[in-house]
């Protein structure tokens, strides 16, 4: 047979089925797009570092410390790059500073010599052109120009020196991410300044960074930086001195990107998954609608295989179709959120055009309703056309082994997707494994609700009308099911991400409520404690927490270096980033308030022995216990401390707190300088505070947590949107899928209520009838996402490690909701097809 | 003893097409004794359903009177007119009309149960009367799983379940094959006999008709 009957009985076919086809492609459309949207927008983004990997890092390859490099360490460095780079040097610090227009604020400083930057650019506003910065003068970033109300020729104090403004940045190189979370906006000055703003102090936070390029580029610049680099770190002993290149940088970020990835999609396969179980029952019911049709074709001289081809065809065309409105609507959200990330991240990234991403996304919705759609027209192709008119075939069900076979094909078909998308094979077969067993949890949860509902309803007087409606329902389960699950998913995500971002704003006004500290004093030299002291207690009555803090570096455990102990040890394991981080260490004789020894003993008060308490958690994540040795490096100077007690710390309270912690004499000698922290009643004492502060103490950085605070809830509220986008869709598609349902049995239903009406019946008991069933689906809504939410809520706060529980108001509210649910959206279909109710 | 159970006089139902109205009743007059059984035939498009459905009270869109036992349908509240058909008429269709989410016993006890009898009883009499039919042992049965046959034997039990007055039936051996028809007629009479009640039956099948106690023949919308 040639194509054209073919085409024109698919054509024909969904011309016939036109709303109940739509609806099942709504569901395909949506996981399309939920699975589109998080690929490509992740696809961009780390395009966008890839191609711009040296202009992100801004170098071939960099070198930091907290020190300034000593002659054999150039020297060795030298020897390694044999003069084939051109090389450019920063200092970077953070301080307060005082425009000449606004009150001190915090600022990241950064010298730059005249080769800054080798690669990427500094761009100015106004198109202006950056040349070296003369001395005296300054370049501000945008941020701080609003901030502090500064602009061209104005004047800004850092420490001893006034710089003029002589530019606004709007771009920067080094947009790496760093794992860290840049607040203070930036200054760029002449390097030869640095030493004139007098805050460069012992101690001081202080980040010298060199950066390297190539002069004349070698064949392979990949394995020969690596080659460099390797041979640096093996040359340079101190863990202080961190060699990095562009591409370990951008090993990270790739890292950093695929566990974003790999979160984000677990969202959308969530509502994938559950598309795809919308769009199967409405296949299946398509099918069984199409059984008199598939007869009349059988018995009119059409092979199986024609049946089995014409249907395919149908299928191709509504993935097709599926898939191409799909990356469309994916492709402008896309857009959208990555201009979002541009704002949030400072990467620029430009939106590619649509790319072979797009074709995969279609053929990924194709091969889905392919598979979804083959072994039930497969099945439905063998019949005999006379048994249907004989009436001796009225139904065919998919058998179990069959749907259990659709269902992990899908989880294959997604499997790969993912894995091809994001490397993650371990991470994207948990996914999709928890995934399914998800859902294999959520309908044994349905399936035991529903039979607590008719347990409860046994022992209660009976009416005819719940009686009618409960059967009804009973025995039509599956029409539900697949909405039960969507919708009740859906809430119970986003109905958790509500009652998280509550209890962190709850904890939040606790928190000012107990007056906590909220400001921090860092870089508070010894000679500075005093003033700063009294300048504190004439802003604030709150108790003012002084902590001298010491850098250092773990150096060995009994004499075993770190670097042997962490070898084995995985990159994302929290103990090799414990063990290898930069430490900040103090001394006291005296245990904090916030502070309770619960293993060893804590020195007396002028111990002069070397001992070491260290922080409960951080031990034992470490594996470091009572009376082991720990060996220090602080800034070359190495100190031996046995470990003679553990403390439980409350990081709660805000106070400075430390993991390792030695007696006074031990350290008070090395370089330092002191933290401190206070409550500060309102917005005025603290500009008064800072002021006065920095009049006596420019190089200390006041930071203000609140300020902070609001910088990380701006983050968390994007991530927040991102999820509640998701999990909204996901409703979306419940109601989707609810509205094709109802279209589904929209037949079944008058037939219903004809018959219900030529027995006698008044319309108004069909409606009570109606009402019942939609209130017993909403219930066991309700029931479903409170018996999901109430679980998650108690992972969360175990995890979290505080208050997330709902209140019975808030849970009760959430499930009287839920319950009409199903009555408004059955109202909404009634009204939007123009069904009378009488 | 007979007694005047419906008596219908000048009704007159008029549709309206494109190409003008179009009367399907034109004046039919008749009346109905408890405990005889009706045929109403007619060729296709004469108005045989149409009468079935004005007398029955589900279409009130016509002139003229009904009556039944003193009281004219059109005096009779929606409401009153619902009340009656649940406790004096009985339906049979031609395509069953069994709920398919019920199983048989449901849909026999579904009148009993819409009269306010406990859901006890009626399914005792719902299995009382499907085993007087012979289908005791499908009671648990959907009706797709059932027979055509079988199907409309369920019917009959429902329409005769709640001793109604009044019997409708629309073509009620239409879809079933000669044989299964002659054991559904059987049972259909048998039952009229035993309940006394008044059967109207439609049907364009003469040899059916002629085995009714009464034929009307339907022309031009009237009863000949």
């Amino acid at each position: 047979m040639s194509f054209k009957p073919i085409f024109l009985i698919s054509i024909l076919l969904f011309q016939r089925q036109k709303l109940s086809l739509i609806y099942a492609s709504l569901s395909l459309l949506m996981g399309v797009l939920s699975v589109f949207v998080v690929i490509e927008t992740i696809e961009v983004l780390k395009s966008s570092i890839y191609q711009n990997g040296q202009k992100i890092f801004a170098a071939d390859l960099s070198i930091s410390s907290y020190r300034t490099l000593n002659d054999l360490e150039q020297k060795l460095i030298n020897d390694v790059l044999k003069n084939q780079m051109n090389k450019c040097d920063t200092i970077e610090f953070p301080s307060m500073i005082k425009p000449d227009k606004g009150s001190s604020m915090l600022a990241s400083i950064k010298g730059i010599d005249h080769k800054y930057p080798l690669y990427g650019r500094v761009k100015l506003k106004d198109n202006n052109k950056f040349n070296k910065i003369q001395r005296g003068n300054c370049l501000i970033d945008y941020e701080l120009s609003v901030q502090s109300r500064c602009n061209i020729g104005d004047f800004i104090q850092v420490g001893s020196k006034r710089f003029q403004v002589v530019g606004i940045i709007t771009e920067l190189p080094e947009q790496e991410m760093s794992g860290g979370f840049n607040m203070a906006p930036k200054i760029l000055i002449n390097i030869f300044d640095v030493d004139d703003t007098g805050l460069i102090q012992f101690g001081s936070r202080i980040k010298y960074k060199s950066f390297y390029s190539y002069k004349y580029f070698p064949d392979n610049i990949e394995s020969d930086i690596k080659t460099k680099s390797l041979l640096l770190k093996e040359k340079i002993t101190d863990p202080g001195i961190n060699v990095k290149t562009f591409k370990e940088s951008e090993e990270f970020t790739k890292e950093i990107l695929n566990q974003i990835t790999v979160f984000f999609m677990l969202s959308a396969y969530f509502v994938l998954i559950l598309s795809l179980a919308g769009f199967g029952s409405s296949l299946y019911t398509f099918l069984t609608d199409q059984l008199k049709d598939i007869a009349t074709l059988r018995c009119l001289g059409f092979h199986k295989s024609e049946v089995l081809i014409t249907f395919l065809f149908l299928y191709f065309i509504i993935g097709l179709v599926s898939g191409f409105i799909g990356i469309i609507f994916g492709k402008a959200i896309s857009i959208l959120i990555i201009s979002w990330l541009e704002n949030l991240l400072s990467i620029n990234m430009a939106a590619a055009p649509l790319s072979y991403k797009a074709f995969e996304a279609v053929g990924f919705s194709i091969a889905l309703s392919l598979w979804v759609g083959f072994f039930g027209i497969y099945i439905f192709s063998k019949i005999n056309g006379i048994d249907v008119f004989q009436q001796k075939l009225k139904n065919i069900k998919l058998p179990l082994f069959v749907q259990l076979l659709i269902t992990t094909g899908c989880l294959f078909i997604f499997w790969i997707y993912l894995w091809w998308n994001t490397d993650e094979k371990l991470n994207s077969f948990y996914i999709i494994f928890g995934l399914a067993i998800l859902m294999a949890v959520s309908i044994i949860l349905i399936k035991i609700i529903w039979l607590l509902l008719i347990l409860i309803y046994k022992i209660f007087p009976r009416s005819f009308h719940l009686d009618l409606a409960l059967l009804e329902l009973r025995r039509n389960q599956n029409k539900y099911l697949v909405f039960l699950l969507t919708l009740g998913l859906g809430s119970s995500a986003l109905l958790a991400l509500y009652f998280v971002e509550s209890a962190f704003d709850k904890k939040l006004s606790l928190e000012i409520e107990k007056k906590q500290p909220n400001l921090f004093f860092i870089g508070i030299q010894k000679n500075q404690v005093k003033e700063i002291t009294k300048r504190v207690r004439e802003s604030s009555k709150g108790k003012f927490y002084l902590s001298p803090l010491i850098q250092a570096r773990l150096k060995s455990i009994n004499g075993t270096s770190i670097e042997s102990i962490i070898v084995d040890l995985p990159n994302r394991s929290r103990k090799r980033r414990l063990l290898s981080r930069n430490f900040r260490l103090t001394y006291q004789n005296k245990l904090a308030e916030s502070e309770k020894i619960v293993k060893g003993e804590f020195w007396r008060d002028g111990s002069s022995e070397s001992e070491i308490s260290l922080e409960l958690d951080f031990a034992k994540v470490t594996n470091i216990k009572i009376g082991d040795i720990l060996n220090f490096n602080i800034q070359g100077k190495e100190i031996l401390g046995t470990v003679t007690s553990l403390r439980k710390v409350n990081w709660g309270t805000m106070q400075p707190n430390f993991f390792v912690m030695m007696p006074t004499h031990i350290l008070e000698d090395a370089p330092q300088f002191t933290i401190g922290s206070v409550y500060i009643e309102n917005e005025d004492s603290y500009l008064k505070l800072k002021n006065d502060i920095y009049k006596i103490a420019s190089n200390v950085t006041i930071i203000n947590i609140s300020h902070i605070l609001s910088k990380v809830l701006n983050l968390f509220s994007y991530l927040g949107i991102a999820l509640k986008s998701l999990f909204l869709l996901c409703m979306l598609l419940g109601i989707c899928i609810l509205m094709g349902s109802l279209n589904r049995t929209q037949k079944e239903q008058d037939d219903r209520k004809k018959i219900l009406q030529a027995l006698g019946w008044h319309s108004k008991n069909i409606w009570i009838v109606e009402m019942l069933e939609s209130l017993i689906v909403g219930f066991i809504l309700s029931v479903l996402v409170t018996a999901f939410v109430i679980p998650i809520l108690w992972s969360l706060q175990n995890l979290l490690k505080m208050d997330i529980s709902a209140s019975v108001i808030q849970l009760g509210l959430s499930f009287i909701l839920l319950l009409f649910v199903p009555f408004i959206g059955q109202e909404f279909f009634r009204l939007s097809q123009g069904i009378r109710r009488i | 003893m007979t007694e005047e159970l419906l008596v219908c006089s000048n009704l007159c139902k008029t549709f309206l097409s494109p190409e003008g109205p179009i009367k399907i009743l034109d004046g039919f007059n008749y009346t109905f004794y408890s405990g005889e059984s009706v045929a109403i035939t007619g060729a296709s498009g004469s108005g045989k359903t149409t009468l079935l459905n004005i007398l029955s009270g589900i279409d009130e869109d016509f002139s003229g009177d009904i009556i039944f036992k003193d009281r004219n349908f059109k005096e009779l509240s929606q409401i009153k007119k619902e009340k009656w058909r649940r406790e004096e008429v009985g339906f049979i269709f031609q395509d069953f009309k069994l709920l398919p989410r019920l199983t048989a016993k449901e849909n026999v006890a579904l009148p009993l149960q819409m009269l306010g009898q406990s859901r006890k009883i009626s399914f005792l009499k719902s299995l009382e009367i499907l085993e007087k039919l012979g289908l005791k042992d499908r009671s648990n049965h959907f009706p797709t799983t059932l027979s055509g046959g079988e199907q409309q034997r369920v019917a009959l039990a429902r329409a005769f379940v709640n001793e109604q007055s009044i019997i409708f039936a629309d073509e009620p051996t239409g879809n079933l094959d000669p044989s299964t028809s002659e054991i559904v007629l059987r049972q259909l009479f048998d039952l009229n006999k035993e309940k006394q009640s008044l059967l109207i039956l439609v049907t364009h099948d003469l040899d059916l008709a002629s085995r009714m106690d009464k034929q009307i023949k339907l022309i031009n919308g009237k009863a000949l």
